[in-house]
């Protein structure tokens, strides 16, 4: 067991590590980064000023090599020359290059060498440049776009807390809430009840979050706010002042209530739509387990219906529901990026998209490492669980 | 490992039977008229269609016949356990002079796993994985017997033990799949057997086991219903577990009981046609015989079963112009000598 | 249960995968009684000949900007030419109309390339390491894992950041550049078409795996069967077998993820444009103008409807007929 998890852990750092270089190569030689951007601010004035550009390229590491930045973003090294023994070794490595030309490197010994840039960056000049800590220490670097130079964990931190409720609560009400009408209408195939769930949950997985929401703000803000009834907030967590709801009170602002006003929508339209795929398969896993000879023993054995159900039943209608779980964890900290998007919400999904659509890069790829992460310990932590619900299964 | 000699047990309760043959109070299970269909989309199947059957205290009664003839439909419909798109459409089955049909789920609950038990085919899959087998029989206890957990687990290990599992107590905390097949058909044994049926219907209990477990199966079965006096209704295709086990014998075709005796005139005597082809198909070790006999054609489609007699389009024990009859007419089951029916034409008076 | 329904005559089982003249006379009597499917079947054929008399039925130039005041209400008159602005205007004062035809063509034409293309190379992958099994088979499943155990939505959103937003970064040759463009009619000048085309590649990379994973399943199920020993016998060839004897019996189950994936890629196209990493403003799509319509929701509320309603009636639609098509193949899919 100990071994297993072990060597799984293994093989989710190796992958991390992979993605997180893929991830990070892609994005830093993708265009729209701080550089273009000071570019466009100063085209319409003057040519871009050589000073500030080079600023900002030593500001950003974006005059390194690519792997020297890689390792300077995930473990915080290297900082300039390698002390070994009081004595600094490598001081003039070359590790970048701050202006592409050519020019002569004349060696004390008198030999000179051609090389492809104009100014050279050698490990010595590293010393006391910015850096991170790494993302091996949590830290992700500081953000170039959305909040200048603001650490992008702090930036996560904030952001974590309105993730995590909605994805929560709407994923916690959409299980709650799947496992009995699954269950029943297993139970009872081909009934109304079955018919009317099993269309509701098409309809529900087959309407994008994206017209769901839109559609919730339309009748639950606009018209019911136009018609003078209870209406529901149009976006974000909490309200800016206290507001007066017809027929219910005033909400005061940043109050539960004011939280739990805000939540209702969000969390209706991830609800609606999650729901659908966690009915239908609790009522197809139900449906096959009710077909197995061991219901027919249990019914057999004199229990009665409902024990044969909650009890015999649905214990294995629910093993392969663990490998959902593995899904979820993800989620819970990702976000649902269109709704959040949607609703204004203040979320972790609404930040990524916002750091792509700035380029704001550091942010992006916090986010994505995360989620990799997180994807890659639910697939784990689903194996654990598997072990633990179904004792057929044993770890090797 | 079970030492009764089982013919000289078997001659005698036959013997003691026959004295109180007559007694109504004696019945254990009467089944009357039963027919139960199955409402497909491509129409109604009739998997069990008119059958008549009688189980006396203690008695060992055994029905055979092919695949698909409506044996297992039949102790399924006992039990009330037929599912949709099955359904009870006709009959009676009185159980202890109470008929079962008219009893509301939950008393017939009380009487599942309690005076009736059932014993399946495929004994791995019918247990259930997640479970301990302490806690399957456990179950039962607690349900019928009202045995808290402790008492029913140490009840179920005196019930492993009784059904010649092993080193009860370790194997208790076992689950299905860390069993054999054997055992597991002893666990499901042991487990029908925990509240003492009046009536266990055993339905191919050892079809699905390896030759020598199946003996093994079988003569704990024996042994237990000496020592218990439970009524057995023993399911089978196999006409050798019959002879082994039973008193009187049902033979079952295409959903209708077509011949009924006591196990010693059905195969000194067969009367049916197809109880005759049945016979024939047995080989008999140490005996050459040139070839087998088969009874020719398949099981009829129940969908659309024949018009008249079910065998009839498989039958070739007579020619002419008395088949015709056969074509047109179902025939009753008749007795045609004393405690021996058959459903054929050939036998009118 | 399952003893007792075992026991039923072939004839209550499936029918599909059963070779006949009436196969698919049993087929299309299924599938038309599936009512929603057919009622989708409808809609949807209606919104694809719309879409494909755009430039027929549209009364005003695709981009042409202010032609009336901004957001006009459906059905105001332009003050120019006295034509009906039959869903009013958008928030440059475009047709909106005219937008949305335009945007069905390309929407749709975008969702029918990205599954269809991902179907055929899921299905040669699929089959591939299904058949041939060994190296290739590793290498398909050590990919098909891969995807599987990465984030796969915010990796697609990084990717099409990149790439979609600034589509020069992929080199195209022209007469695939053109061949999009005419489909989708789509500016020549501009990197209006690269953009369309990279949004359909993007897509495809993420959308094949469903199609392979199916299709290896299917084969290796296939290929051990006596059948396919005797043609092998016979001297048939890998493609051939391939060709006769397992696409026919993958068939069902593809049609009916084909389908499922066109409501996907349409999704993912919506999202994708909403979102702002898609297709970008002036190409109309229904995502983009979605986005805006949101914008100025609050002042205008009938906006949104305008994109939201086709988006949603083609995503149903689409999930409605692969579970019609479901029911109709292979009765024993159902779920």
């Amino acid at each position: 067991m100990l071994n297993y998890l072990i060597r799984r852990f293994v093989v989710i750092v190796i992958m991390a590590f992979i993605i997180s270089f893929a991830s990070f190569v892609l994005l830093y030689s993708a265009p729209g980064g701080p550089l273009e951007q000071l570019a466009s601010l100063q085209s319409t004035t003057r040519r871009p000023d050589p000073d500030e550009v080079e600023r900002i390229m030593k500001r950003y590491d974006l005059d390194l090599d690519i792997g020297v930045r890689f390792l300077r973003w995930l473990i915080g090294h290297p900082r300039g020359a390698i002390m070994i023994n009081g004595q600094e070794i490598a001081q003039n490595f070359q590790v970048g290059c701050l202006k592409p030309g050519k020019a002569q490197l004349v060696y004390p010994d008198g030999r000179v060498e051609e090389i492809n840039c104009a100014k050279p960056v050698y490990l010595r000049d590293l010393d006391g440049r910015p850096v991170s800590n790494g993302v091996i220490a949590l830290d992700f670097g500081r953000s170039q776009q959305l909040a200048r130079e603001r650490p992008v964990s702090q930036l996560i931190n904030t952001r974590l807390g309105p993730t995590l409720l909605l994805m929560g609560v709407s994923t916690f009400l959409a299980i709650a809430i799947a496992i009995p009408i699954g269950v029943y209408s297993a139970v009872r195939q081909y009934s109304r009840f079955d018919y009317f769930f099993t269309t509701l949950a098409f309809f529900g997985s087959g309407m994008p979050t994206l017209f769901t929401g839109v559609m919730g703000i339309l009748i639950f803000a606009l018209i019911f706010k136009d018609l003078g009834l209870p209406y529901l907030p149009a976006g974000l967590a909490t309200s800016n002042r206290d507001v007066v709801i017809p027929l219910f009170g005033q909400i005061e602002s940043g109050s539960v209530a004011d939280r739990i006003w805000h939540l209702i929508l969000p969390v209706g339209v991830l609800t609606f739509f999650s729901l659908a795929g966690w009915t239908r398969f609790i009522r197809s896993s139900m449906l096959e387990v009710l077909r197995q000879d061991y219901v027919r023993t249990a019914r057999a054995k004199g229990l009665i219906e409902r024990v044969v159900i909650m009890k015999h039943a649905l214990r294995n209608a629910l093993i392969p529901f663990v490998t959902l779980l593995a899904g979820v964890l993800p989620t819970l900290f990702g976000g649902a990026i269109i709704t959040e998007s949607v609703f204004s919400w203040p979320g972790i999904g609404k930040l990524f998209i916002n750091s792509l659509t700035a380029s704001d890069y550091p942010v992006a790829i916090a986010y994505l490492l995360i989620s990799t992460f997180l994807t890659l310990v639910g697939f784990l932590v689903s194996d654990v669980l598997y072990t633990i619900v179904d004792p057929r299964i044993r770890m090797s | 490992m079970s030492s009764v000699a089982p013919a000289a047990a078997k001659g005698a309760r036959v013997a003691g039977k026959a004295n109180a043959g007559s007694d109504r109070s004696d019945l254990m299970l009467d089944v009357q008229g039963l027919k139960t269909y199955f409402y497909t989309e491509d129409g109604v199947v009739k998997a069990v269609d008119g059958v008549d059957l009688k189980v006396k205290r203690g008695e060992t009664v055994g029905i055979v016949g092919e695949s698909g003839c409506g044996k297992s439909v039949t102790s399924l419909s006992i039990m009330r356990l037929v599912g949709a798109p099955g359904k009870i459409v006709e009959g009676r089955i009185i159980f202890d002079g109470t008929n079962l049909l008219e009893l509301p789920e939950k008393e017939m609950t009380q009487i599942r796993g309690n005076r009736i038990s059932m014993v399946f085919q495929q004994p791995t899959t019918c247990l259930n994985p997640v479970f301990k087998i302490g806690d399957q029989i456990a179950e039962v206890l607690n349900i019928h017997q009202s045995l808290g957990k402790e008492a029913g687990w140490k009840r179920a290990i005196e019930l492993l033990r009784m059904v010649g599992i092993p080193e009860p107590q370790k194997r208790v905390h076992a689950y299905p799949h860390e069993i054999s097949g054997g055992q597991a058909q002893r666990v499901m044994i042991a487990m029908a057997l925990a509240c003492a049926p009046e009536l266990l219907i055993a339905d191919e209990p050892t079809t699905a086991l390896d030759v020598t477990i199946q003996a093994q199966i079988l003569d704990l079965m024996r042994d237990l219903r000496d020592k218990t006096g439970t009524s057995i209704m023993l399911i089978t295709h196999d006409l050798g577990v019959i002879a082994e086990m039973c008193e009187r014998v049902v033979v079952m075709y295409a959903g209708q009981v077509v011949e009924e005796a006591d196990v010693y005139t059905l195969f000194a005597r067969p009367l049916h046609p197809y109880t005759q082809g049945l016979i024939g198909s047995i080989p008999v070790l140490g005996k050459v015989r040139e070839h087998l006999d088969v009874i020719p054609g398949t099981v009829p489609n129940l969908l659309n079963p024949p018009p008249g007699c079910r065998f009839e389009p498989r039958c070739q024990a007579c020619q002419g112009a008395a088949r015709e009859r056969c074509k047109v007419e179902t025939p009753p089951l008749r007795e045609v000598e004393p405690n021996h029916w058959v459903r054929c034409w050939m036998y009118e008076k | 249960m399952a003893s007792t329904t075992a026991d039923l005559p072939a004839a209550s089982r499936g029918i599909a995968l059963r070779k006949s003249e009436g196969q698919w006379t049993i087929v299309l009597r299924r599938f038309r009684r599936h009512r929603l499917a057919m009622i989708s079947l409808f809609v949807l054929v209606l919104i694809f000949v719309a879409s494909l008399m755009a430039p027929i039925l549209a009364p005003f130039p695709r981009d042409a900007t202010g032609l009336a005041p901004r957001f006009s209400p459906p059905l105001t008159t332009n003050p120019q030419t006295g034509t009906l602005h039959i869903l009013g205007t958008d928030h440059v004062g475009r047709d909106f109309f005219t937008r949305l035809l335009y945007a069905a063509r390309i929407t749709l034409s975008v969702a029918f390339s990205v599954a269809t293309a991902a179907t055929l190379i899921g299905m040669t992958l699929g089959a591939l390491a299904g058949y041939f099994r060994g190296i290739v088979d590793s290498i398909v499943m050590r990919v098909l894992e891969f995807m599987a155990s990465i984030p796969d939505f915010p990796i697609l959103l990084i990717i099409a950041s990149i790439l979609i937003t600034d589509p020069k970064l992929l080199p195209y040759p022209p007469f695939v550049l053109d061949l999009i463009g005419n489909l989708m009619l789509l500016n020549s000048v501009g990197t209006e078409r690269a953009q369309v085309l990279t949004m359909i590649v993007v897509l495809t990379l993420f959308g094949w795996t469903g199609a392979a994973r199916l299709m290896r399943g299917m084969v290796l199920s296939v290929r051990e069967r006596d059948f396919i020993e005797s043609a092998r016998s016979l001297g048939a060839n890998n493609v051939r077998i391939i060709l006769r004897h397992v696409v026919p019996n993958a068939f069902p189950p593809l049609v009916v993820a084909y389908t499922l994936s066109l409501a996907g890629a349409l999704t993912a196209e919506t999202a994708l444009s909403f979102l702002g990493v898609g297709i970008t403003d002036p190409t109309p799509t229904w995502g983009n103008m979605l986005q805006f319509a949101t914008n100025f929701m609050l002042t205008n509320p009938w906006v949104p409807l305008i994109p939201g309603i086709p988006v949603v009636l083609c995503s149903l639609g689409f999930n409605f007929i692969g579970d019609g098509l479901r029911d109709a193949l292979d009765p024993r899919l159902k779920m």
